[in-house]
């Protein structure tokens, strides 16, 4: 008797947490990146462990992506872009001043922001196909800048770079590295969001107009969403180069933008756990598949139209709706 | 504080859009504590001059003054911010943020009450109008006159100095409609100063002591409603004899 009323209000206590709308969505992220952490213990192989970096990395990306085009509404197709601008900063200081990669990171994080800084004021009243096209150009400028300025990035041929834990090291460091980062992100996100700031970014997503005349300064906060997705994605871009020890503009590619957007639409775009679920899912899954001879492309795109298709709200985000349902309505 | 200064002063505001002449050398002002009808038929200029006062488009010539600090140079943002509150003709809600969400955007964003009492209004308006069972459902889960609730009552989140609803009673079910007017009577006997926009004639003259009336973009008649409903003109044109 006493433990079922301690079991009672002990749920009663966990539903009154969950209410506010996105501890559902912090409490998830934080137990798949558990499962992440503990993975190592059951699955050994090096290849994998550098197969799940690769989707820490994607994961990041699509991160810094969904704070953009999931939580402010603004469809930009140049998270590939800011990858590689995040890659080059670090890389070409790395490379030709011998600066400490993790400063060399560090300017990833401020050139990337400072750029989309611009690039967001640029696209301040664009929207929809204008604001689309416009992103696309410009991630399109920054890989024709990056591959033909042979002299100083080698262009197709690409910039060797040290690695951050040195050559021969195991990729364990470089997957709780990336683990950390993705979590601290995770964390970072989750109070933003669900501050004044976040509601006025889902505001502007919501209905731009009703958002301008309701007080939220529309220009500095598309303008401040940029910058802070364009640091996230510089962020996962300087990290990754010095994991592969290669920076090539091969990453600016709209492919790779493409990439970006489907895992986090396919995880659940606007939800803070979505474009991890994507990462972690989809590039493993793809990885799997190349084993089979199968173009993982193909089997990407055609998990696109399924998902678009049938549940629109994402993998995470048709789960969410499911948790909601059974804890609130019974 | 000047004793004569009014709330609100538009003078001379006439905007053109092209070839079209939307209002024609508008003037009028407010009082604190005033609730005043907008009333006139369709692409008479009501919606284009809350427009013009909320900063959504600029005149094309004629000053504004909330407070006398000029605001026809003002956006939206800094409209609001100076507590102008308004609430659309054609509903405007964040249907993916929930219903408490929607009310604390506009009290953070204008910053007009201390952040700890925010969410304690939030739920007492939400209280008075009804909604206070969805405070965490979806916005857009809402029905169309909840929604029209929700976004009246975002417009008293932030302590306004003037509140203008466009069309608030349109297309709701009359015991929705008699929450709206009692919570916009209740806020008007507090001291509030509220300009309404409305087709719903019967309840624009029950509930405004002072009646404008626009015609093509002009004031053609600006008074005390019992008054303004007797002048031949106003009741055979728009009131269509049902005062």
């Amino acid at each position: 008797m006493n433990t079922s009323i301690g079991l009672r209000s002990y749920w009663k206590k966990c539903r009154q947490v969950i209410e506010e709308k996105r501890a559902l969505d912090l409490i998830f992220s934080l137990m798949s990146l558990l499962v992440i952490a503990i993975l190592p213990i059951f699955l050994t192989s090096a290849y994998w462990h550098g197969v799940l970096v690769v989707a820490m990395f994607y994961a990041l990306a699509a991160i810094g992506w969904n704070l953009l085009g999931g939580y402010t509404g603004q469809f930009s197709i140049a998270p590939g872009a800011f990858c590689l601008i995040g890659m080059y900063s670090s890389a070409l200081l790395v490379h030709y001043w011998d600066w400490n990669p993790y400063l060399g990171i560090f300017m990833s994080v401020v050139s990337t922001a400072t750029i989309g800084l611009l690039l967001g004021w640029i696209c301040l009243r664009l929207r929809g196909p204008y604001l689309a096209l416009t992103t696309i150009a410009f991630a399109e400028i920054i890989r024709g800048v990056i591959r033909f300025s042979y002299d100083i990035t080698r262009g197709d041929l690409g910039l060797s770079v040290p690695k951050l834990y040195g050559s021969g090291v195991g990729h364990l460091d470089y997957y709780y590295t990336f683990l950390l980062v993705v979590i601290i992100v995770q964390i970072f996100l989750y109070f933003l969001i669900k501050s004044k700031i976040g509601l006025y970014l889902q505001s502007i997503r919501d209905d731009e107009v009703a958002a301008s005349g309701r007080g939220v300064n529309v220009v500095w906060w598309k303008t401040f969403a940029f910058a802070l997705s364009s640091l996230i994605c510089g962020l996962a871009g300087g990290l990754y180069v010095h994991f592969i020890g290669l920076a090539s503009p091969e990453m600016g590619l709209l492919m790779n933008s493409g990439l970006i957007i489907g895992m986090a639409v396919i995880g659940g775009m606007g939800t803070l756990a979505g474009p991890l679920v994507g990462g972690l899912i989809l590039h493993p899954l793809s990885e799997y598949v190349r084993e089979f001879g199968v173009q993982h492309m193909v089997v990407f795109s055609f998990l696109i139209i399924v998902v678009v298709r049938f549940w629109r709200a994402g993998l995470y985000g048709s789960l969410k709706n499911i948790l909601e349902r059974l804890i609130f309505h019974g | 504080m000047d004793k004569d200064a009014k709330l609100l002063e538009v003078k001379g505001v006439s905007k053109r859009f092209g070839g079209l002449q939307a209002l024609r050398d508008v003037s009028f002002s407010m009082d604190e504590g005033e609730l005043i009808g907008l009333i006139g038929p369709n692409a008479s200029g009501k919606t284009t001059l809350l427009n013009i006062i909320n900063g959504y488009y600029p005149p094309s010539s004629g000053t504004i003054y909330l407070d006398r600090h000029r605001i026809d140079s003002l956006n939206p943002n800094q409209v609001a911010k100076q507590g102008v509150t308004r609430m659309f003709q054609a509903t405007r809600i964040f249907p993916r943020m929930s219903v408490l969400e929607n009310m604390l955007t506009i009290a953070y964003a204008v910053r007009r009450i201390p952040s700890r009492d925010i969410v304690q209004k939030a739920r007492k308006i939400l209280a008075r109008l009804s909604l206070d069972d969805m405070i965490h459902e979806d916005a857009g889960n809402l029905s169309g006159g909840q929604r029209k609730i929700l976004e009246f009552g975002t417009c008293f989140m932030a302590n306004p100095k003037l509140v203008l609803l466009d069309e608030p009673f349109a297309a709701i079910h009359p015991e929705l409609k008699g929450i709206l007017e009692e919570f916009m009577i209740a806020h008007y006997e507090e001291g509030g100063t509220l300009l309404l926009v409305s087709h719903d004639i019967p309840s624009v003259v029950a509930s405004c002591p002072r009646l404008i009336v626009l015609n093509v973009g002009t004031i053609i008649a600006d008074g005390p409603t019992e008054e303004v409903v007797k002048k031949d003109e106003v009741a055979e044109a728009y009131l269509g004899g049902i005062v």
